[in-house]
């Protein structure tokens, strides 16, 4: 049986905007939109627990198949609404009480007038507990709007036959919700917040219908989640990434095999000369490339050589489990004391949770930067190799041939394309450098083997899909170079 | 219909829509002018709001002649002279009669912008107690969709068209009610021009042409010197008053205005309104027991579609040189959960017949529903600023014409 979400604008109108931009019109409608519909939905009907188990079933689901018409979009005009804000206890604007004095505010209501009002959702091959449909079908029916609430809608649930629907027409969603989603929203509606960014539908290998390189790292991570402690700006997290480093030594340490830390963790060959083999990076994972991103650190992600047991080795995973203490709670912290040489003040500590599977911060999914694409973005600056010394439209080849070689060490191919800039295409990264009078804080903290070098952002294109962990330059091992794929059908805030 | 059918309708089934032709006042193919946005780039020219729609096999260039907030403060006028007419509606009134202002005198919960949690009820007294600090007020300000009962019963419209208490503590976060209903108007089968713009962009405009000008009775010409200033106009800098400047005649209405002609103003096949009465909007909606949740909102369906009815008597006169009315009369459509739909036959007799059915049964369900509004006084302050900005118009210093646009 395949289960379908029928989507009817009674009106013949969808006012929805994108994440991209309040003012853009969009169209069909995505899975998450529509999820949230029947999250409000739900909670309006009393936030029955049987309701929310079905919500938690439909919500881990694979994305549907979309079955949705064309749609032309209302020419994106300005309309001036009067606020409510004036007061006329207030000496200045106070007049403004009055209607016919009321300031207005500019707003826009982006439009899209689909061909044909109807949208399905299709789950192919879902099979639906019985004891849910009821549940599901009871929400979908009192869902009053998708988007805007001018936008009012009939929903409804139905378990259909194989092979009823054609869903050779259908599309593949941009969005999509996760495991957790009903949860999240739950948490921010009740903290007062908008709900945190949406879940782009990444494209696997057989969708982008090619075979991708791949790099020399891993796509399987141990993440630390930040679980307390003042965590520092994402400028510093060089500088905590070795610290990381640094402390799963010390637990090798205090087992008494400090003798055997692992080449691939030390970086360093038995006679203790820097290693030749690939070893661990450490890559801060901070909240950027969503909308009102901050760049904060919400983790950091121990990343293998591919091909490296490191992650089920039974002495590293015992290393771990002695390095966390339980709280109270009960989940697992390890502390990473950041002490006063660190060039970051004063001794602080920063709680990180280990864990091996990705939860529902999308921040925290390894996803973010392994899928393939052909393009990439720097979310930390790259660290040059080498200091540049030409000028002009020299030095661009000379930054081309600097990050192409960086592409080369980690088993890519040399890049199509590369604009390397002082800023980076993610929301909220910071830039690679400061300009003028800001003060020192504001540069990027480096590992002393790292000093003095050139930093830059990057925008890296290749001829063919790459699949990641893309992790570039002389940085890449604590974080500095790591970069983030771009998917087009959205921005890299998508 | 009765009111016992209609709950039960609002109970089991999706929507009441409608789809009502209107054509010009003027006759089929009469120019109309419906709302004007502001230019977009270097452009001076404002636009209307096209759009495309498939109606039949083929693709139309379409037309918004009235928004859904515009559609709203139209029923809610409706509303007010179904009031005017003798029908009992709940609602507040700021009554400034006694206020000895020019030309203010009542502005109730259908008139003023935020319906009854507008700024002006905030800034009113109920028996000399500000409003929102009486006992009725803090019932609205308290009123949540889970429990409603306090706007059922003091201004139902607001739960019809939406309301939120959006200067409450908390910055927003008070009391938020959805619309339950949609209308708009849009025009259809426009003949429309195609172009681009400097950048390649393509743009849509009217075919039709709207033209103005001006022609001085008394022949003043351009070059005449005039000043404006503090002290209004005069043919001396000194009579003008500080900050006087020079300006042209037009400036200070009068001489001659060149001719112009841009293309606005459309000619259309027909216009469209299509109405939409959401009962899972409604079905948010909890007023106590089962029994009043159920005859509460009955009673709201029924107050929406009075408002379609009395509209459709009123006319459709939108604004300068856009007066519509209904072309024939389009039945209801009962939507029902599987999308299905039953037709209905509707006209404002058996609208205010079936309204009148459901303040009865709400108010035999418990809810008071007062056949009379309740009456605020302006507070002092508030009349005070309505008096001084009255006094600065009179003196010249003007108000802010806003004829561009579509408000809220």
């Amino acid at each position: 049986m395949t289960l379908v979400l029928e989507v009817e604008y009674l009106s013949g109108v969808a006012y929805a905007a994108t994440v991209e931009s309040r003012d853009v019109a969009d169209w069909p409608p995505q899975p998450d939109r529509v999820f949230s519909a029947l999250v409000a939905s739900w909670a309006h009907r009393g936030e029955v627990e049987g309701e929310a188990r079905a919500l938690e079933w439909l919500e881990q689901l694979d994305p549907p198949v979309l079955l949705a018409s064309e749609a032309s979009t209302r020419t994106p005009v300005t309309a001036f609404v009067p606020p409510n804000d004036p007061r006329s206890d207030k000496k200045t604007a106070a007049v403004e009480v009055m209607p016919e004095k009321r300031r207005r505010q500019a707003r826009r209501f982006p439009a899209s007038i689909p061909h044909t009002p109807m949208v399905r959702f299709i789950w192919k091959d879902s099979e639906v507990a019985q004891s849910l449909l009821p549940a599901l079908q009871d929400i979908a029916r009192d869902v009053a709007y998708v988007g805007h609430s001018a936008s009012l809608t009939r929903c409804r649930f139905v378990d259909v036959a194989a092979g009823e629907l054609d869903l050779e027409v259908g599309s593949a969603p941009r969005f999509r919700t996760t495991r957790g989603r009903l949860a999240e929203l739950r948490r921010t509606f009740a903290r007062g917040e908008r709900p945190t960014a949406r879940t782009p539908v990444l494209p696997s290998a057989r969708q982008t219908g090619a075979t991708a390189s791949s790099s020399m790292f891993s796509d399987n991570w141990l993440l630390l989640e930040h679980a307390g402690g003042a965590m520092p700006d994402l400028r510093a997290a060089a500088i905590v990434s070795r610290t990381i480093r640094d402390t799963l030594m010390s637990g090798y340490k205090a087992k008494e095999l400090g003798d055997r830390i692992p080449e691939v963790i030390s970086g360093h060959a038995p006679d203790g000369k820097p290693s030749g083999n690939p070893h661990v990076c450490i890559l801060p994972l901070p909240f950027t490339g969503f909308p009102y991103a901050d760049g904060h650190v919400m983790g950091f992600g121990v990343v293998p050589p591919k091909g490296s047991s490191l992650l089920s080795d039974e002495t590293f995973i015992g290393v771990v489990r002695s390095l966390a203490s339980r709280t109270d709670s009960g989940s697992a912290e390890i502390v990473v004391q950041i002490g006063q040489n660190s060039a970051l003040g004063k001794p602080f500590s920063v709680r990180l949770a280990p864990r091996i599977q990705a939860g529902p911060t999308r921040s925290l999914d390894p996803q973010l930067y392994v899928s393939p694409s052909t393009e990439f973005a720097t979310v930390t600056p790259i660290v040059l190799d080498r200091f540049l010394k030409a000028k002009g439209a020299a030095r661009e080849q000379e930054i081309y041939d600097i990050i192409a070689q960086a592409c080369r060490n980690i088993g890519l191919p040399s890049p199509e394309r590369v604009i390397a800039d002082k800023h980076s295409a993610w929301e909220g990264a910071p830039s690679a450098y400061t300009s003028g009078n800001a003060p020192a804080w504001q540069q990027w903290r480096l590992p002393e083997f790292l000093r003095s070098r050139q930093l830059t952002h990057a925008y890296i294109r290749f001829a063919e899909p790459v699949r990641g962990p893309v992790i570039l330059g002389a940085g890449r091992f604590v974080g500095l170079g790591l970069c983030r794929p771009m998917h087009r059908g959205g921005s890299p805030n998508a | 219909m009765q009111f016992e059918k209609l709950a039960t309708m609002v109970n089991d089934d999706a929507a009441i829509r409608r789809r009502q032709r209107l054509q010009p006042v003027g006759g089929q193919g009469d120019k109309i002018f419906p709302p004007t946005y502001p230019a977009e780039g270097r452009s001076n020219i404002p636009r209307h709001a096209y759009e495309r729609r498939f109606i039949g096999n083929a693709e139309v260039s379409c037309v918004l002649v009235d928004s859904v907030q515009s559609q709203a403060n139209r029923l809610e006028e409706a509303l007010r002279d179904a009031i005017a007419d003798g029908i009992e509606i709940p609602h507040l009134v700021v009554d400034f009669t006694s206020s000895g202002l020019a030309g203010v005198s009542k502005l109730t919960t259908l008139d003023t912008p935020h319906r009854v949690y507008d700024a002006i009820m905030r800034d009113s007294s109920l028996k000399g107690e500000p409003f929102m600090q009486s006992e009725i007020g803090r019932e609205l300000a308290i009123a949540r969709p889970a429990n409603a009962a306090a706007l059922l019963e003091y201004s139902p419209s607001a739960l019809v068209f939406g309301a939120w208490h959006s200067t409450s503590e908390g910055g927003g976060l008070g009391a938020k009610f959805a619309r339950c209903l949609t209308s708009e108007v849009i025009a259809v089968n426009v003949p429309v021009d195609h172009s681009t713009d400097r950048n390649g962009t393509p743009l849509t405009t009217t075919a039709a042409q709207r033209t103005g000008s001006r022609m001085d009775p008394l022949g003043i010409i351009r070059k005449v010197e005039v000043f404006k200033g503090e002290d209004g106009w005069s043919t001396t800098q000194k009579g003008a008053g500080k900050k006087a400047k020079q300006v042209r005649p037009s400036e200070i209405n009068h001489g001659n205005i060149a001719p112009s002609v841009m293309p606005l103003g459309i000619t259309c096949e027909y216009a469209e309104q299509m109405f939409v009465l959401s009962f899972a909007a409604l079905r948010r909606l909890k007023f106590g027991s089962e029994q009043q949740t159920r005859a509460g909102r009955a009673y709201l369906a029924a107050l929406g579609l009075l408002a379609l009815a009395e509209q459709d008597v009123r006319g459709y006169a939108l604004r300068s040189r856009c007066d519509l009315v209904c072309d024939g009369r389009a039945p209801l459509e009962i939507v029902h959960a599987d999308g299905s739909t039953n037709t209905m036959n509707f006209d404002r007799k058996t609208a205010r017949a079936l309204y009148m059915s459901a303040l009865e049964g709400a108010r035999k369900a418990g809810f008071k529903l007062p056949g009379e509004p309740l009456v605020l006084e302006p507070q002092p302050k508030l009349v005070e600023i309505v008096r001084r900005s009255q006094e600065l118009a009179l003196a010249g210093a003007g108000s802010e014409e806003d004829d561009n646009g579509d408000s809220a």
